[in-house]
This record gives C-alpha cells, sequence and structure tokens, in this order.
C-alpha cells in the first residue's frame, strides 16, 4: 500500500510529460518524445515504523520486544535549514532496569549554509575521523551505554547539543564545536545486561550499605577543533577535543554522597585516508595525555590502520587494525573486520562484521538484510559476545541474541 | 543499500554527459571514423555546470521500485566534480555521493560518501562497476563517463532510426578495460545532427543481447540537446527501467563551495 502511494506521488511527474499515457496502467508506455515536467520543492515528512524482537540465547528470554516509530522534518529557506528528529519506542520486555517507553527528540537543529562559513546550533549528531567501526576521535557524540551496540563493530551513540562553525579556506576545512553542557551520556540501569560489571558491583555495594551512588553527569562544557585538508587521493587531518570520557572513571566519596563521574581528557589526534584503484586505506594516531588508567593518570597512545575494498563484483571488505597502550606499558591491540555481499538483484545483503581484542574479546555478527519493497526492510542477525571477565565485551558475555526487524519506511 | 551504492559511484552524473547533450551539427558531406563520432558525444555538453532530478522506475515482474537523485556538476577544464544526493528510497535519503574524476587517464577518481544517520563524510574507492546501479537495469559501467579511448570505435553504418539520420558504431573496450566491463562490445546509434546516442544494445562475450538502451524525450535546454527520458531494458530477465530527468538547467553559475566536502550536509 506504502509502495502504491509512493507511486501514486509520483508517476505523476513520470507520466504526465506524456499526454498518450495518461489513463495507462503501464508507465512505460509514453511518449518517449515528449519532454519531463519540472519538480516542485516542499517541505519534507518522513519517518519509519520497526518491531524488532531480540532474544537472549543464553536465557531464551526476551531481551527485548520494541516497537519504534521515528519522524524526521526538514525545511529549507534559502541558506536556512530547519531539522527535527523525534522517536517513541514502547518495549513490551518487561525490564526492571528501564522505562518500557521513551519519547526522545534525537536531533533539533538550526543550519544555515553560508558561502565560506556554516553555521548549525542545536543538537545534532557529528562524525569525526577517518577509521571504521572504531575512531579514535569520533568523541563529539557520546556512547549510548543504555544500548552500547550499534552493531558488532560500532558503538551507538547520542546527538549532542552544540555550536558548530565550519569554514571552508582555500588551504582546507576548520571545524569547530563547542557543547555549552557536554555530551549527553546515558549510563544503563541497575541490573542491565548492557551494565558494565565493575559499575555493577559499585552499584551494588552502595545498595547494600544504603548509600546513594549518583551518576548523572556533570554537565561541564566540552569542545575541539578540526581542520581536514581534501585532496586528489589523500585526505589528510590533525583534530583535538577538551571533553570527558565516556564512561564514569571517578568513584569520589563527599560526607554521604558517592558520585561516579567521567573525568576530563585532552585528545590531540591526526588522520588521514587514502585511496587508489579499488581500495582506501585509512589511518589515525592519537595521544591522550592525562587519560586516568588503571594504574594511574598517564599518558595514552592509541592508532588505526584500516583496508577497504570492492572485490569480484560487490563484495565489499573492510579490515582495521589497532592498538591502545598507556606508558606505563598496558597495551590493548585489536581490530574490526566486516564483509557483505548483496544476492538476489541487490534485494539481498548479507554479511559478517565484528571486532576482537585481547582477552579473548571477540563481538561477532551474522546478519541478512531483505529489501522487500522500496518501503519494507526485513532484518534478522545473531550476535555473539566473548572475553575474560571484567573486560569491555567480557561484560556482555550472556547477552548472546538472535535478533528479527521488520521496518516500514514512510 | 548504502554500501552498495559506495561501490557504484564513480559515475551517474556521467549520464549528463554521456547520455544527454549535443549542440554540434553533422557534416553530410564528412565521413567521420567511429573515434571522431564517439570523440563528437563526449565534447557535445558545452555547459560549464548544471543540475537535474533524476526519477527511476523499476520494473521486475509485479514489483516496482522508485528511485529519486538531485544530481550537480561543474567542469573545471577535462575534469568534472559531481554530486549527487538520494532523495528516494527512503533507506538511502539524504545519502551523498561527491566524485572529482579527472581525464587523465592514470588518475584515480576522488570519492566521498555522506552518511546522514552519522552525519560523517568519508572517502571510498571506485569498484564495483559491474554491479547494478540501485537495482535498475543500468549498470554502473553504463551511466559511467567513459573516456574515448577506453574503447575502440568502428562505424558500422549510416542509417536511420525513428525518422533521425543516425551513425551506427560499434564499440569494444580496449584490452586493459575489457576486464572492469559486463560487455563485450557495444553497439550505438548516434543522432548524426544532434550526437546523442538514441539506443545502444549492449552483448556479452557470446555475441549475446544483454540489454538494449533507448532514450529520447529530447528538448533543447539552455541551449543544449537534453535526453530526458532513457529506458533500460533486460530481455532476459524481462526487467526494465524507466529514467526521466526533470528540473534540468545548465550554466547556473554554481560555486565551488557546492563541490567541497563542507557542501555535504543533510
Amino acid at each position: 500500500m506504502i509502495v502504491r502511494r509512493r507511486l501514486a506521488r509520483l508517476l505523476p511527474t513520470l507520466l504526465c510529460c506524456a499526454p498518450a499515457a495518461f489513463g495507462a496502467d503501464d508507465p512505460f508506455d509514453f511518449d518517449l518524445s515528449a519532454a519531463a515536467e519540472r519538480a516542485q520543492a516542499k517541505w519534507r515528512l518522513s519517518g519509519f515504523l520497526e518491531t524488532r524482537s531480540r532474544l537472549l540465547l543464553t536465557e531464551g528470554d526476551w531481551l527485548s520486544n520494541r516497537a519504534f516509530g521515528q519522524a524526521e522534518l526538514m525545511h529549507t529557506r534559502g541558506p536556512w535549514r530547519l531539522f527535527l528528529m523525534g522517536s517513541a519506542e514502547q518495549d513490551g520486555a518487561k525490564r526492571h532496569y528501564r522505562d518500557a517507553t521513551r519519547i526522545e527528540l534525537r536531533e533539533a537543529y538550526l543550519h544555515y549554509d553560508g558561502a565560506a562559513v556554516d553555521v548549525t546550533v542545536g543538537k545534532q549528531r557529528v562524525g569525526w575521523g577517518t577509521a571504521d567501526g572504531l575512531s579514535t576521535i569520533d568523541r563529539v557524540n557520546a556512547i549510548d551505554y543504555r544500548e552500547p551496540i550499534g552493531n558488532a563493530r560500532t558503538a551507538a551513540r547520542r546527538p549532542s547539543s552544540l555550536v558548530r562553525v565550519e569554514a571552508t579556506t582555500d588551504v582546507g576545512v576548520f571545524d569547530l564545536v563547542w557543547l555549552p553542557r557536554g555530551r549527553d551520556r546515558k549510563l544503563p540501569g541497575f541490573g542491565s545486561p548492557w551494565e558494565p560489571a565493575d559499575l555493577h558491583a559499585l552499584r551494588r555495594d552502595a545498595r547494600e550499605r544504603g548509600a546513594t551512588l549518583r551518576t548523572d553527569d556533570t554537565e561541564t562544557h566540552e569542545g575541539g577543533v578540526r581542520y581536514v585538508r581534501y585532496g586528489r587521493g589523500l585526505d589528510w587531518g590533525v583534530a583535538y577535543f577538551d571533553g570527558y570520557t565516556d564512561g564514569p572513571t571517578t568513584h569520589r566519596v563527599e560526607g554521604p554522597r558517592e558520585r561516579l563521574l567521567p573525568e576530563r581528557i585532552r585528545t590531540w589526534n591526526v588522520n588521514a585516508a587514502m585511496g587508489f584503484g579499488q581500495s582506501t586505506v585509512r589511518g589515525e594516531l592519537a595521544w591522550t595525555p592525562d587519560y586516568p588508567g588503571a594504574a594511574g593518570y598517564g599518558e595514552r597512545w592509541q592508532y588505526v590502520v584500516g583496508w577497504d575494498r570492492v572485490f569480484l563484483t560487490n563484495l565489499y571488505v573492510n579490515l582495521q587494525l589497532f592498538r591502545e597502550w598507556m606508558s606505563d606499558g598496558d597495551a590493548v591491540d585489536g581490530g574490526t573486520f566486516a564483509i557483505t555481499n548483496p544476492f538476489f538483484d541487490d534485494a539481498l545483503t548479507a554479511g559478517l562484521r565484528g571486532q576482537w581484542a585481547n582477552g579473548e574479546q571477540l563481538a561477532f555478527e551474522a546478519f541478512l538484510e531483505l529489501q522487500w519493497t522500496d518501503a519494507v526492510q526485513l532484518a534478522m542477525r545473531a550476535m555473539f559476545f566473548d572475553g575474560d571477565t571484567g573486560t569491555p565485551l567480557g561484560d556482555y558475555l550472556d547477552n548472546d541474541f538472535a535478533e528479527i526487524a521488520v521496518r516500514w519506511s514512510l | 543499500m548504502t554500501l552498495r551504492l559506495s561501490m557504484l559511484v564513480p559515475c551517474v552524473l556521467a549520464a549528463v554527459c554521456v547520455l544527454l547533450p549535443a549542440p554540434a551539427q553533422a557534416d553530410d558531406a564528412e565521413q567521420l571514423t567511429g573515434r571522431e563520432i564517439a570523440q563528437r558525444m563526449r565534447d557535445a555538453d558545452t555547459s560549464a555546470d548544471g543540475e537535474r532530478v533524476a526519477t527511476m522506475l523499476i520494473e521486475r515482474g509485479s514489483q516496482q521500485l522508485v528511485r529519486e537523485l538531485a544530481m550537480r556538476h561543474k567542469k573545471y577544464g577535462h575534469d568534472e566534480r559531481t554530486l549527487i544526493r538520494f532523495i528516494e528510497p527512503a533507506d538511502v535519503r539524504d545519502t551523498q555521493y561527491l566524485s572529482w574524476t579527472y581525464e587523465a587517464v592514470d588518475q584515480d577518481d576522488d570519492m566521498w560518501v555522506f552518511f546522514p544517520t552519522e552525519n560523517l563524510v568519508r572517502r571510498i574507492s571506485g569498484g564495483g562497476k559491474k554491479g547494478s546501479f540501485m537495482r535498475s537495469d543500468f549498470a554502473n559501467e553504463d551511466i559511467e563517463q567513459r573516456a574515448v579511448d577506453d574503447d575502440e570505435h568502428t562505424l558500422l553504418e549510416t542509417s536511420t532510426l525513428d525518422g533521425r539520420d543516425v551513425y551506427v558504431i560499434e564499440s569494444q573496450p580496449i584490452p586493459a578495460k575489457a576486464r572492469d566491463s559486463n560487455y563485450a562490445k557495444r553497439r550505438l546509434w548516434v543522432d548524426a545532427e544532434r550526437w546523442l546516442p538514441l539506443r545502444i544494445e549492449y552483448y556479452d562475450r557470446r555475441d549475446r543481447l544483454l540489454k538494449r538502451m533507448s532514450q529520447g524525450g529530447i528538448e533543447e535546454i539552455d541551449g543544449i540537446w537534453t535526453a530526458t527520458k532513457i529506458i533500460m531494458e533486460t530481455p532476459r530477465r524481462g526487467s526494465r527501467t524507466l529514467m526521466q530527468y526533470t528540473d534540468v538547467r545548465y550554466d547556473l553559475g554554481l560555486p565551488d563551495g557546492a563541490f567541497e566536502q563542507t557542501a555535504l550536509k543533510r
């Protein structure tokens, strides 16, 4: 029905240029010698409805039974653009650690598109960095720890309220971002399967002592700046971000009050992406001089190198390696990968993707996405986690799940 | 869908150049070679820049799919920059591709993709030229701007098609390019006055007809002959795709900034 409505909207454009075709059922039955008609600009309202069920494979219990709707409204007038995106969800899987209903204004911003300077004010998602999956400088938006898995190689992030200025010059692009109240952090509820083990232990201990452990955010400003030079065969840039860690790292006891707080860190980054033939190579190097590690504060270094390429007709392969180490010698090595290929006239996409790191950490995902019609998409996936206790992925050891989702685009 | 598109987009707006324009006049007395005819098609677009909206209707048995794109291009000598924004279907809406294409054979094109959900600009590389363009009957190479010398061109005959004088030429990929193509040869019916291909047939290595393209809706827009409708049929599969261009405009004085990475926004 949705497809028919869309066709009904678009077909007049296709057909009205061909008088012979009016009234015909066959949209291809028109006068090829007639000219086409001009399209009309307008406000744009769009969105989708989705049902998604996730079954925990370890317990056989529902992790989520979600009905989700998202609406987007965009209006452009001259150089100005207004964009609003809101969502509502109802999760039928009864869980004590979260509300069954969530209504959120996900993005809301006003954008000015100038000749040399663009300005954005409002709530927006901003992606920085050249690496895929894991970037060392994609810090403008906080990880949504309530449900942190975007897919097996990428974290889910929340839009931030910000002021952004982008200036295009002859020597490159300067991008300044200021978040007056910091990033919008959300932590998982007590007892959530996505709650890290150490956070759960602190919360449980506080409960047993009858203490109140607050995890509210600092709401202190954050910000960063980057410079990017786009050119023939090579993009390179430098970036700096002064903000807080994604998760809480400090346990502060102030009399009867206990707080878990993120800590302020500064990250310097250089990055590059280079294309040659059918391949692209990406790399990032980051330095954080004041990172709160397990053995105290010290310098943290990170690098990511990646490569992706299309083989045969449409077989896409993406591989990244990363290393993260502290000045005291602690290091994490790992990587991310993705392999996808479309089948059946590109209606069905099958793929594997994931990440690994030392400590036996692994997140692995197999997925199928079927484009049933233009408006209806079916997706199935299974995701598996492994890792030592206390490692980021090891905390999700019991969260293996199978998922099926149906989305109707409007 | 997004990933598939990223593999397949060294092209699209090239359709603007390969399939559409053509102001030059044919000289009846002139005996042209196949290559000269191909060169005239290549040189036909005299615009400095332009924009258009493309709508594709894909028919596969009982299923119909709709695609809509907004496209812009600007020329820099023999090089060109193009920006494509996807409007339909919904799952790729606002995804954009910026490509800087170079005439020099040894210079790879530069391409960037914009993912609206992440508000992220990402460099990509060409590939998947044999693959389908947005699940249509067009392959990416069909709408890619081919350099004249990517093929060897042979004039077969002069003829008429739908009342128009045409040159019929056959174009075979040179050995270095043959591996990247679905086709062993293409046969083109080229309008002898407007230098537009009115029909193209695509053949495989066994000389079997794979696909047939017809284009029409030809009108003179801003002084440039432009085809506004293209039908691509795949007889063996029983499918066909109609691509229609609307809002076609040339020589708008588009700013350079419209083809920079900062232009990639929702």
